[in-house]
């Protein structure tokens, strides 16, 4: 499978989904074709953290990621797949944004973390319910604008006052975000850039 | 002896022209974009300011009491909201329009030209704008939809010319924009008295002549949306590059038009997509920066002084960004390492901006003045720098924001 992983890493569209095309009537493991693809994502997630891809590449990669699974979806059975931790993300209340929030998503399961994504304009509650529920140990929390750091407070204050903040990791990110505002917002890091907040949540599981 | 409003004004336009033109003025110019901050420090409601022109006076009143920047901007930010509700922009969220009443608006992207319609928009991009792209921004201007064939009479100049107008649709859609033209004569008279007062009463010149936007810009934010315009950079790149020289006399047109119009020489070019992250050096330089150069320089051409107004980090883009005339420009930045700005530009434009927004919402004055020093100290030697905040101000501690203006009226003295 390494000419798919290859195919998958370069971004040949066409030729990726013919050729899963072709192995599936060749009655290959599904599985094999998934984790040959994931191989390419993940190498296509380092380059775009060693700057030799960008936006472009990363954003065609999930794309392409997406519409693999979509062939596939009817030929796998379960959901075996080993995750690090799960992550619930979101962009916090008052904030319509996601481009930034996307790409941290992507680069997250690509990296073999579980993500819940909550959307756009997130109350602080939610954040709070999907930690119980997906028992999460990490919280992401999305914002461009400078009016929506107390839109971030809350949330950290929420899950102090559910008896969670010991529980999870948070970490905000976005354009406006810096150490001042990681220490206003009371999280335990902050990021401007998806792929250094990857690396982060990385470091809290492996610890 | 007090100066006069009219010394003031002239004293103010002269010391940013001098730090322009790479000359050294009396001392560092103050030019903070001030966006919802008026507001906030007013007691009144974004809505409150979007919804009723003298609240937003009211608001803009007790700013400038309190605040005497070098070029200052009026309520032009509070964008008046009976007409984006008659107009029903889709692309556009506010107070009142799914945001609570204090929450600052936002854009909501989407993909409002298809991918297929690249060759459309290149081979005439009036039509296809005004009769395709209206119609989808607008919910109340379905009609536009009409305008298509108007060109196509069987002679041109022809009364069937006005065959379209016939559509009870388009109809529907010119008494929504009559409506909307009301409200806009209103607005617009109500800028140009608050100017007028800005001038006279505390001697402040008008920051904008007009607003213009990169050609991949135009294309990127409110055609396809980022995440198609990133992906065409390597599906489709013939057809966005034509699309881009086809939207390039625009861009132009739009900027020295609204400028003249005004008689004020600023052009801001909201840079949005260009940013370090988001392409490579030679998608850069393929894709964004050729047709922003002949921006640039196609309005320093009509005596026209572009203020390219870059947020986020942009410390790959620098060397690019020399290739413009000298002395003509600012460019400002947000996270840029500055000391690397002034070292790489500061010989051709007058750089600006890099005061963190975060410093200003959680900071102490103390911080904010030593971080205004840093700058003044790195970028401000022999002129060419202008104090700015790195993006847009809207939330910031009062104490703070005055911070930035005492401290650099009394350091940043040549």
């Amino acid at each position: 499978m390494n000419y798919l992983i290859e195919l998958f890493t370069n971004l040949e569209e066409d030729k990726v989904i013919e050729a899963v095309k072709d192995e599936i009537k060749k009655d290959t493991d599904p599985m094999a074709i998934i984790e040959a693809c994931q191989s390419g994502m993940v190498e296509v997630g380092d380059r775009f953290e060693k700057n030799t891809y960008y936006l472009p590449e990363l954003l065609i990669a999930a794309e392409l990621f997406n519409a693999v699974m979509d062939i596939l979806a009817d030929k796998i059975t379960g959901d075996d797949a080993q995750t690090k931790a799960t992550i619930v993300l979101g962009t916090v209340k008052g904030d319509l944004h996601d481009i930034g929030k996307n790409i941290f998503k992507t680069l997250a399961e690509v990296n073999g973390f579980k993500v819940c994504d909550l959307g756009i304009d997130v109350p602080a509650g939610e954040f709070v319910e999907a930690v119980k529920k997906e028992n999460a140990q990490i919280v992401g929390l999305s914002g461009l604008l400078t009016t929506v750091f107390t839109s971030m407070q809350e949330v950290v204050e929420s899950l102090r006052e559910a008896g969670l903040r010991d529980k999870v990791k948070v970490i905000i990110g976005g354009a406006p975000v810096d150490e001042s505002i990681m220490k206003m917002v009371g999280s335990d890091a902050f990021t401007r850039n998806a792929s250094e907040g990857i690396s982060v949540c990385k470091s809290w599981v492996n610890a | 002896m007090s100066k006069t409003p009219q010394e003031l004004y002239d004293e103010r336009l002269k010391r940013v022209h001098d730090a322009i033109a790479l000359r050294v003025p009396d001392r560092v110019p103050l030019i903070p974009v001030i966006e919802a901050f008026p507001m906030y420090y007013s007691g009144i409601t974004i809505q409150e300011a979007m919804n009723d022109y003298d609240k937003a006076a009211a608001a803009y009143d007790k700013f400038f009491e309190d605040f005497d920047p070098d070029l200052a901007w009026d309520p032009i930010f509070m964008y008046p909201a009976k007409i984006l509700e008659l107009v029903d922009l889709k692309w556009f969220r506010w107070p009142g329009r799914g945001l609570e009443p204090n929450r600052i608006y936002q854009f909501i992207e989407g993909e409002y030209m298809k991918a297929d319609e690249y060759d459309e928009l290149a081979h005439d991009p009036t039509n296809f704008i005004q009769s395709k792209i209206l119609p989808r921004h607008f919910g109340s201007l379905q009609g536009l939809r009409a305008l298509e064939p108007i060109r196509n009479s069987i002679w041109l100049g022809w009364f069937t010319s006005f065959t379209p107008f016939a559509s009870k649709e388009l109809q529907e859609a010119l008494e929504v924009l009559k409506k909307a033209g009301e409200e806009l004569n209103k607005w617009l008279s109500f800028l140009g008295d608050y100017q007028k007062k800005m001038k006279e009463k505390w001697g402040l010149p008008v920051a904008y002549g007009s607003f213009s936007f990169a050609p991949f810009d135009l294309i990127g934010d409110t055609l396809r949306g980022t995440v198609p315009v990133m992906t065409d950079i390597r599906r489709r790149p013939e057809k966005l590059l034509k699309a881009i020289d086809a939207m390039t006399p625009i861009a132009i047109d739009m900027g020295v038009r609204g400028a003249k119009a005004t008689g004020v020489p600023f052009v801001w070019i909201w840079l949005h997509k260009g940013v370090d992250e988001f392409m490579s050096d030679e998608q850069y330089k393929t894709f964004y920066w050729p047709s922003l150069k002949k921006l640039i320089e196609g309005l320093i051409a009509e005596d026209l002084i572009p203020i390219v107004y870059g947020e986020g980090s942009m410390n790959d883009r620098l060397e690019h960004m020399r290739d413009i005339p000298k002395g003509k420009a600012v460019y400002h930045f947000e996270n840029v390492d500055m000391a690397k700005a002034k070292d790489i530009l500061g010989d051709v434009v007058c750089i600006s901006g890099n005061v963190p927004n975060s410093l200003l919402a959680t900071g102490t004055p103390e911080d904010v003045k030593a971080y205004c020093k840093k700058l003044i100290d790195v970028c401000g030697k022999n002129g060419g720098f202008m104090m700015d905040t790195g993006a847009l101000v809207d939330e910031a501690k009062p104490e703070n924001l005055k911070a930035m203006f005492e401290f650099t009226k009394e350091y940043g003295t040549y």
